[in-house]
């Protein structure tokens, strides 16, 4: 466990020194900004813009700082074979993308979390209502974010960054879309294609289980148990991507 | 006791489009015992690297077996007891020489208190405590090779695999690096080097393997060449064209710049009758020298190349003694600078 923190602090601190918090900064300024600008625009839906952008646009933030930092993470290592110091040391295969998983799990958290901070100072300096739900809403993205580091890190094992962010980006849209899909399928009555989507269903995830925000800024009722399967959910499917992750891994050749 | 193990270990990757595979060792057979150095000598594309990631477990040999102090390659038990210097090492940029240290010494599983010290002490030991709180990206390449050594030797490992550690060192890093593993050498530690750079190899190595083409071709005992007889070069000034013709037609190959002529003399036992005739001569005789050292010959001989008799190979740093002093005084002034 000692070497997973070890490259887990590791990746946390490259990330920190190459300066990827500036992109919270620049994040935050343009948050406030917008939201101090276009409130007054909005008559009476106030709380429902500042929030929907808000929450948005840190989902959309975290993806792309995954997309960024996680797709080139270990092919960088490779390419400067920095990789290869790391693996002659008495750490496991499984060590290391878990160390590389938790560092980037860790670095994203930290950011989304600041991006919140960010967020509720916009709601402080509108004339926003806070509302719990944003909190929740917030828990969801997190949970997301597990799942689509671990998909990263799945894709970072055997291929190129270039193909694993679109991969991921492939399987983040496809997550988010899969449920209208097997409507139109079931509408279709085609039992074939009904057959495929649940197939393909099983294997990505159902990234729409952590889409909370309407809910939020419409201020509907999110209960506790989908909060809690949600987050089963997230640590369930970021395990198996990580074993699969490992496995290909440890299979590799380092020429 | 045998510290690694390698038996027939074949390995080949795929090299094209059409996925063919391309052998790089092939049935190769190797064994080190315990406080011994072990050269690993070839050139380019022999396939040293390719033994030395087998070792650890960095990739996956294709058929043969591959041990390390007893255990498969890779497995952490074994590679807790090793220390391991890449070529031309690369480390993390954005990490100071100490932090880097100490993320080595975390993954070694080094208790805190244990791994200031040890820290300290490799710090001090590859002469890098001065510079151990800049950035590695800020590093020259002899201070990244001291580097290298260094976190090579956080677990004081019993083991040292060192891949070409003097690679693309100037004279004093070649220096600084020989004079460590020598230190390393007395302290009893096994050291497997591979490496194309012959006087390192002699001056360091128990014994050196040769490897060509993926195949182990000898494994020559350092020992077993003191004393043997060299080729030997004859240096002389003033030597006129009727005894330059004399040698030539004798089947000496004689080389002539300026005044200055250079003989060499393939057989011992023919140098007093070459020495007469410079002297007969009237040339006047400058030194005599081994023109290339036997374990030179050797690996030649082993890699099927006729080395030409006429002329002694350069250094591979420099081509003549001036330009080596000045690379000496640039690499000098380099190291005053950094500091």
């Amino acid at each position: 466990m000692m070497g997973v923190l070890a490259i887990a602090r590791n990746t946390f601190r490259e990330a920190v020194r190459d300066k990827i918090f500036a992109l919270v900064g620049a994040f935050g300024v343009v948050l406030v900004a917008s939201s101090v600008v276009l409130s007054p625009l909005t008559i009476g839906a106030q709380t429902k813009m500042v929030a929907d952008v808000g929450l948005s646009s840190i989902s959309i933030f975290g993806l792309l700082i995954v997309l960024l930092m996680g797709s080139g993470m270990v092919h960088k290592e490779i390419d400067k074979r920095t990789i290869m110091t790391m693996l002659s040391k008495p750490i496991t295969r499984t060590d290391y993308m878990l160390g590389k998983y938790l560092g980037l799990l860790i670095t994203l958290l930290v950011i989304m979390a600041s991006m919140s901070v960010l967020f509720f100072l916009s709601v402080w300096v509108t004339p926003t209502v806070f509302d719990p739900a944003f909190i929740k809403s917030l828990y969801t993205a997190g949970c997301e974010m597990v799942v689509v580091t671990a998909v990263v890190m799945l894709f970072s094992a055997f291929t190129t960054p270039v193909l694993t962010s679109l991969f991921t980006l492939g399987v983040f849209l496809a997550g988010h879309t899969l449920g209208d899909l097997q409507s139109f399928a079931a509408m279709s009555g085609n039992q074939g294609t009904v057959w495929a989507i649940d197939v393909v269903r099983w294997i990505l995830p159902d990234l729409e289980l952590f889409n909370i925000r309407n809910a939020a800024v419409h201020g509907l009722p999110i209960h506790s148990a989908h909060l809690i399967w949600a987050g089963v959910y997230a640590l369930l499917y970021s395990t198996v991507c990580l074993v699969v992750a490992s496995w290909v891994f440890s299979r590799r050749d380092f020429k | 006791m045998s510290i690694f193990r390698l038996h027939d270990v074949h390995k080949s990757y795929r090299s094209d489009f059409l996925r063919r595979r391309k052998p790089v060792l092939q049935g190769v057979q190797l064994e080190l015992a315990e406080g011994e150095t072990l050269a690993y000598l070839g050139h380019n594309g022999a396939g040293k690297t390719t033994t030395i990631k087998a070792l650890l477990g960095l990739i996956r040999v294709d058929s043969g077996r591959v041990e390390v102090f007893g255990h498969r390659a890779g497995d952490p038990a074994a590679l807790a007891r090793l220390g391991y210097l890449p070529e031309n090492p690369w480390f993390y940029d954005h990490l100071t020489g100490r932090e880097f240290l100490h993320l080595v010494a975390d993954l070694h599983r080094l208790p805190r208190s244990k791994s200031r010290r040890r820290v300290d002490e490799v710090l001090e030991l590859v002469g890098m405590t001065e510079n151990a709180d800049r950035r590695l990206r800020t590093f020259s390449k002899g201070m990244l090779q001291r580097m290298g050594l260094g976190q090579a030797l956080v677990n004081d490992p019993e083991l040292l695999i060192l891949d070409e550690p003097m690679g693309g060192l100037d004279p004093v890093g070649r220096h600084q690096i020989r004079t460590l593993l020598t230190g390393l050498k007395e302290q009893g530690k096994t050291i497997f080097m591979s490496s194309h750079i012959l006087s390192d190899v002699e001056s360091l190595a128990d014994r050196v393997a040769i490897l060509d083409g993926g195949r182990l071709k000898r494994v020559v005992d350092m020992r077993d060449l003191e004393g043997v007889g060299v080729a030997k070069a004859v240096r002389c000034r003033e030597l006129g064209p009727s005894a330059v013709d004399r040698l030539r037609r004798e089947g000496y190959a004689v080389q002539i710049r300026g005044d200055l002529a250079s003989i060499a003399v393939d057989d011992e036992g023919k140098l007093p009758d070459v020495l007469q005739l410079i002297h007969s001569e009237g040339g006047r005789l400058l030194r005599v020298e081994p023109l290339r050292s036997s374990l030179e010959e050797i690996f030649l001989a082993e890699i099927g190349i006729r080395p030409s008799p006429a002329t002694k190979p350069e250094p591979e740093h420099s081509s003549s003694i001036q330009e080596a002093t000045d690379e000496v005084v640039e690499a000098v002034r380099d190291v005053q600078e950094v500091r």
